[in-house]
């Protein structure tokens, strides 16, 4: 079966004041659709020198992430892209946490529908451990360590593995759809 | 403004109770929300019931010995309000009532805050807010509309205190 799906990533500012402040991946999450499946999943990571505030939001993240998503599921059309999706994550997330990229579409070959979880789980985990590699990090079994900077990024150093959310969304409600 | 700032509909649910180190969030909540029901009553702002944005709260995050410094509420996007849609044209000021609130907000107001803010309301002056009002660019906002938020400012002004005597929560 194949897999079609768009990817996007979730980032933390550390300070919405300075247009130097870096932004921080804190989660990946993945829309797609097989044969008529629709599936959702997340990688979220919460760093461990943030301000109790900040760990407090970011531990509902999933929760949050998946409100908007499935929202936007029943209002889509079904052969709306999955860009749309996103779209609404993207204007829900708007102050510290914001989506900083959105992937172009993509598509996996799965041999069988045991297979789509676990991909699932395995794409938004390898995107989240990549964003923050090109951000400057390395994600580690334990603790991460700074990578690829010689100087340390500003209070975020050790990162934990990422957590991994995997759902199916609601298909539309055309109630809800014509409701916009 | 504040470097770190979450919308309300990420942090509502600690108002009542979070993990340690969101003190804060419950902290500022009965101040910021006397200030706010208050200020949204007399412009008349429609659109901060439970809105999941357009009200945030910003801190400042600090170090190992003082964790964040300071934060409060902020409500923003005020769209909707001073009369949208003509709803303050001929004497339609005079008859909308308390702005709609989010209830958590609403159960956690300060009296005694609230009190304070409507005797600051009452207190502004005529010229005051002929002043404001009219420091907008024609090109922004119109003579005509003007005129109708003027008449809406100053003729409600009077009348917050008595729309939120009967306001229900707070303490």
């Amino acid at each position: 079966m194949k897999l079609n799906y768009q990817q996007a990533t979730i980032s933390f500012c550390m300070d919405l004041t300075s247009p130097n402040a870096p932004s921080v991946p804190i989660a990946d999450l993945l829309v797609g659709e097989a044969e008529g499946r629709q599936v959702a999943g997340v990688a979220v990571i919460v760093p461990d020198q943030l301000d109790a505030i900040s760990k407090a939001v970011l531990n509902d993240t999933h929760q949050l992430i998946r409100k908007y998503v499935d929202e936007a599921f029943q209002k889509r059309d079904p052969h709306a892209p999955l860009g749309d999706v996103l779209k609404r994550v993207y204007h829900s997330l708007r102050n510290t946490m914001h989506v900083s990229t959105i992937s172009e579409p993509a598509h996996a070959d799965i041999a069988s529908v045991d297979f789509l979880g676990p991909t699932v789980i395995k794409l938004v985990q390898q995107g989240l451990i990549k964003s923050l590699a090109d951000a400057g990090f390395k994600v580690e079994r334990a603790l991460a360590t700074p990578a690829r900077h010689e100087q340390p990024m500003p209070t975020i150093h050790n990162v934990d593995m990422p957590s991994s959310f995997l759902w199916a969304p609601p298909g539309p409600d055309f109630a809800l759809a014509a409701a916009g | 403004m504040y470097p770190r700032q979450f919308s309300w509909e990420q942090v509502k649910k600690f108002v009542e109770a979070g993990p340690p180190g969101t003190e804060l969030l419950r902290d500022r909540l009965p101040i910021a929300a006397a200030k706010g029901v208050a200020f949204d009553t007399w412009v008349a702002q429609t659109d901060h019931n439970d809105h999941p944005h357009n009200i945030v709260f910003g801190f400042v995050p600090g170090d190992a010995s003082e964790p964040i410094v300071d934060g409060d509420y902020l409500f923003l996007d005020y769209a909707m309000a001073l009369g949208w849609g003509g709803g303050w044209e001929g004497e339609g000021w005079n008859a909308l009532g308390i702005a709609p609130f989010p209830p958590a907000m609403q159960a956690a107001i300060d009296r005694s805050t609230l009190g304070g803010i409507l005797d600051q309301i009452e207190n502004v002056s005529d010229e005051t807010i002929s002043a404001v009002v009219n420091r907008i660019p024609d090109d922004y906002l119109v003579p005509e509309q003007r005129a109708v938020i003027l008449r809406g400012l100053i003729g409600r002004r009077a009348l917050v205190r008595g729309l939120l005597a009967n306001l229900g929560g707070g303490s």
